[in-house]
């Protein structure tokens, strides 16, 4: 956890360095680009990789899958409501 | 649509090489610390854009408290949505409620689980919060779109401080937003390893 807020913060000094040439940016764009669907590549080699990982959803999946919908969409609701709740009352406040 | 089929396709090609063994060992083992090395890189990516963009730290004053509201939104929302899992299976309500409050956390809750309760509840905490940040990874170009910025950190919970924040900094394209999930993330991954046992204690 430290370590990411670490890079994460490296990278906005650095962002925000004046210095820093308009190139640096660019590459940084493509490397974002690069590094997710590498992440995601990754992502699925270490779901694979993992022992009995079909066996198991064969026996608990469905369970499995109901839990993630449900807490899922729980979230969702939830936040979607709490972000219109906010946009109405900066809108409310936009216009006093 | 094709944002969300490209990400779902590069995860399926990942997962059957690794199922399969078509990599070298090397990368099949090591899949972990590429995850890790590759996640510092694309942190410090979005950390230099984030920086880049002056007006953020502008607009994040603005936003004050309420972003404490994203995070107690999820918590909030996982909470009520298991609940209706103990009338579909045989769980109790608080197995339930131990088994979401993982988050998307998948490994520290299925062996929060497999410790305090069950190795089953804990494969099944494992294996629904895998479920969970997949269906995160391919829904969030869609609520990107269709719902709003703050609505994209939802399904994500405690991954958002990780695996699927280079996602959401790609498809909402807002940098505040990317600084509030981060933010999301780490406040319920803390809270991963209290809300666990609390619920399977209260059985």
């Amino acid at each position: 956890m430290v370590l990411l807020l670490s890079f994460l913060l490296l990278g906005i000094l650095v962002g925000a360095f004046p210095g820093t040439p308009q190139r640096f940016y660019n590459f940084s764009t493509k490397i974002l680009n690069i590094g997710l669907f590498g992440l995601l590549f990754f992502m699925g080699v270490r779901l694979g990789t993992y022992p009995n990982i079909l066996k198991q959803v064969k026996i608990i999946g469905s369970v499995a899958f109901l839990f993630a919908c449900f807490t899922l969409v729980g979230s969702v609701v939830v936040v979607w409501i709490i972000e219109k709740i906010l946009s109405r009352n900066s809108r409310k406040a936009a216009n006093k | 649509m094709i944002a969300t089929l490209f990400i779902l396709v590069t995860v399926f090609i990942g997962f059957f090489c690794g199922l399969l063994k078509l990599l070298p060992h090397k990368l099949l083992v090591d899949a972990d610390k590429f995850i890790e090395y590759g996640l510092y890189i694309l942190l410090f990516g979005i950390g230099v854009d984030i920086g880049k963009n002056k007006a953020v730290f502008k607009n994040l004053k603005k936003i004050g408290l309420s972003i404490f509201f994203v995070p107690l939104g999820v918590i909030a929302g996982t909470l009520a949505g298991s609940l209706f899992l103990p009338l579909l299976t045989p769980l109790k309500w608080n197995e339930a409620m131990a088994v979401a409050s993982g988050f998307g956390w998948y490994s520290l809750s299925g062996i929060l689980l497999t410790k305090f309760h069950s190795p089953q509840l804990g494969a099944i905490a494992f294996l629904s919060n895998i479920m969970r940040e997949l269906i995160t990874l391919v829904s969030i170009p869609f609520f990107a779109k269709y719902c709003g910025p703050l609505t994209t950190i939802a399904p994500g919970g405690a991954t958002t401080m990780d695996t699927t924040l280079p996602i959401i900094a790609k498809y909402t394209d807002n940098r505040e937003i990317t600084l509030i999930a981060f933010f999301n993330g780490i406040m319920l991954s803390a809270l991963v390893p209290i809300f666990v046992p609390f619920f399977v204690g209260l059985g």
